[in-house]
């Protein structure tokens, strides 16, 4: 009866956690999908008329592809410099672990506004494009996830023991880290870099103060149209969260462990083969060796 | 030059030294103990034999070739470790064959090799398993299999048994010997459990504070260990001071004060009613523990306390009082450095 009472409690907790979560969302899609919303508990109507006047806007298109390559290229950036990095920092440079941990943190102690001014300040005229100036503003926010991130997974498996072990067995440091090391830190990469993409994809403050004007992301696109009309902004609203989920779950399918078809294309590879070319040996059967035989056996070897 | 040849080895982390002036000499086909407490150094010394750690003084040598200033990769040594570091992206058989392949093996022979190695170690039905979904001991089974496909000079057993529990653990080492008396591979082993060292190796290395203190075969090590810390550390022994030794027994002459006196615990027995020569003096009983096949008894004897393993059978129960004789022969009584 415990069980019972504890199981109802536990799916109400739930319950009441997804309404709270989804209950926004749902609010936003209601909205966008009406065009007279008030003094009733529900929309008086439906449409997608929002929906179809947003994708028939090229500047929206325009604006979403915008946010896609700038979210990609500083992702490609951080993960390119900062795994390596934090591998390398972690496993041979354990001090300046230290070091680092703390100074990662440093980007919360900078509000972005700030830091968009001294890059302004410091970048503004210089031959180094603002895009790439947002790509390096974007990676030092992004620094205390990823560095804390790649770091913790490096741990959880034991990233020293296994390069060790890869090294014992004849694997030069790269080979290590490439065959070992990431395909066993992939999951809290995925993690990590989704925790990112999501940030990188909504980020507003450095983007408009830098190239906001040259450059309208989604989130400078929709703060527009919100000035507009409340239905077009909730469209906004509404796709622009599709379009994270859709593009959250595709990196999670690329990058998800194909474990399953990997141990059935083995099985079907493997398949007993009924004509062993050696017999079975098990540690019973086998004599102790005398000490003509081990030194046969390490002649054996040293061939 | 015997197979691996350690000289006056010595390891420093910062201002810490770790190893000191370490010698050692092992022969082909023989099976070592590093044995000590936690912090000894006995890992270290393994891991510098392996390569991953680098040592400032002495030379080390592997089957004649000095080999201080060779890779990991290069040194062709297998080391299994304490918490088997398999990969857990591979299946057991991608574990196995990881070696072989870095070696341009042709597929068939790395599937030949390592389903030979697989039977050994009994784990044929789990080739296609990942590491998560095995065992502790089929676990360190694999990392022995893995270390060993490779055909390794020499294997390094960093206290592989120490994560299983008491049979598994029991089990393995009577594999791990087996495994070693049929390849007639050079193994060393670190443990810090002395009843280990003892079923498994040929020679035990005793290590305190970065140095070996005594090497001999386990038999030699339990009867004449050298000083107070490797008697205290390989068995139930009672240590005892000059002026402790002339308490249990009056006439007892040291030539040397300062002399200490080691007094394995089986070695004193209850007194028999007549016949023997040796030492009789009185105790009187603190505390008795049974653990299994002996009985162990603490005995206050004027103010010493002795520690008295006894066998436990029927005679030995219904003797142990409150006050009791005991004995003990005088050859049993070893003189050892402090």
């Amino acid at each position: 009866m415990k069980t019972k009472k504890r199981n109802y409690s536990t799916y109400l907790i739930l319950t009441i956690f997804g309404l709270y979560m989804i209950s926004p969302f749902i609010s936003t899609a209601l909205y966008a999908t009406s065009t007279n919303w008030s003094n009733t508990l529900l929309p008086k109507d439906f449409t997608l008329k929002w929906f179809i006047e947003l994708f028939q806007d090229p500047n929206f298109i325009s604006a979403v592809m915008r946010s896609i390559t700038l979210t990609f290229v500083t992702l490609a950036v951080v993960l390119v410099v900062m795994v390596p990095t934090v591998f390398l920092v972690y496993m041979y440079f354990p001090r300046v672990d230290n070091f680092m941990k703390g100074l990662v943190l440093m980007p919360y102690a900078i509000p972005a506004v700030i830091l968009a001014t001294g890059l302004l300040r410091m970048y503004s005229g210089s031959a180094i494009p603002m895009f790439a100036v947002l790509v390096g503003g974007l990676f030092v926010g992004s620094l205390p996830f990823m560095y804390q991130g790649v770091r913790n997974s490096l741990e959880s498996i034991h990233s020293r023991n296994l390069m060790h072990a890869a090294e014992m067995l004849g694997a030069n440091k790269l080979q290590a880290f490439l065959k070992i090391i990431v395909p066993n830190i992939k999951l809290g990469l995925l993690i990590t870099t989704l925790l990112i993409f999501s940030g990188f994809f909504g980020e507003f403050v450095l983007t408009n103060l830098l190239i906001g004007g040259r450059y309208e992301t989604i989130r400078i696109y929709m703060m527009r149209r919100m000035n507009e009309n409340g239905h077009l902004a909730s469209a906004v609203m509404v796709a622009y969260f599709l379009l994270l989920i859709v593009i959250s779950l595709v990196i999670t399918h690329l990058t998800a462990s194909k474990k399953g078809k990997r141990t059935a294309w083995k099985k079907r590879k493997q398949q007993p083969n009924e004509n062993q070319p050696f017999p079975p040996l098990t540690l019973a059967q086998a004599e102790p060796a005398t000490s003509t035989e081990i030194k046969v056996n390490n002649e054996k070897r040293h061939k | 030059m015997s197979f691996i040849t350690i000289e006056d080895l010595s390891l420093r982390f910062g201002e810490h030294k770790v190893l000191k002036d370490i010698s050692l000499q092992l022969e082909e086909g023989e099976l070592i103990t590093l044995l000590g407490p936690s912090g000894c150094g006995k890992s270290t010394l393994l891991r510098v034999i392996a390569g991953l750690e680098v040592f400032q003084e002495g030379n080390l040598f592997l089957d004649k070739e000095d080999i201080s200033n060779i890779l990991p990769r290069d040194r062709n040594v297998g080391m299994v470790f304490q918490n088997y570091a398999l990969f857990p992206n591979m299946t057991i058989f991608e574990n196995i064959a990881f070696g072989l392949a870095l070696k341009k093996m042709p597929k068939d022979e790395i599937r030949r090799e390592v389903m030979k190695i697989v039977r050994l170690v009994n784990l044929e039905d789990k080739i296609d398993a990942y590491p998560h979904q095995l065992s502790g001991g089929q676990q360190q089974r694999t990392s022995l299999a893995r270390s060993l496909v490779t055909k390794p000079k020499v294997l390094l057993l960093d206290e592989p048994l120490s994560a299983l529990d008491a049979k598994i653990r029991k089990q393995l080492q009577v594999d791990i010997k087996e495994l070693q008396r049929t390849l007639g591979i050079t193994m060393i082993f670190v443990t810090h459990d002395q009843e280990e060292a003892m079923i498994l190796s040929d020679r035990i290395f005793v290590m305190s504070e970065g140095k070996i203190v005594q090497s001999a075969t386990p038999a030699e090590l339990y009867a004449y260990p050298k000083n107070q810390f490797v008697a205290s550390f390989i068995g139930n022994y009672n240590i005892l001071s000059a002026k402790d030794l002339k308490k249990i027994d009056p006439t007892f002459s040291a030539e040397n004060a300062e002399n200490t006196f080691a007094i394995r615990a089986e070695s004193i027995q209850l007194a028999p009613s007549s016949g023997e020569k040796g030492i009789f003096f009185n105790g009187q009983l603190i505390n008795y523990t049974v653990l299994g096949s002996t009985i162990r008894c603490i005995y206050d004897v004027n103010g010493i306390k002795l520690s008295v393993d006894l066998i436990n059978n029927e005679r030995n129960q219904e003797s142990i009082q409150s006050q009791a004789q005991l004995y003990i022969e005088r050859t049993n009584i070893i003189s050892i450095e402090k």
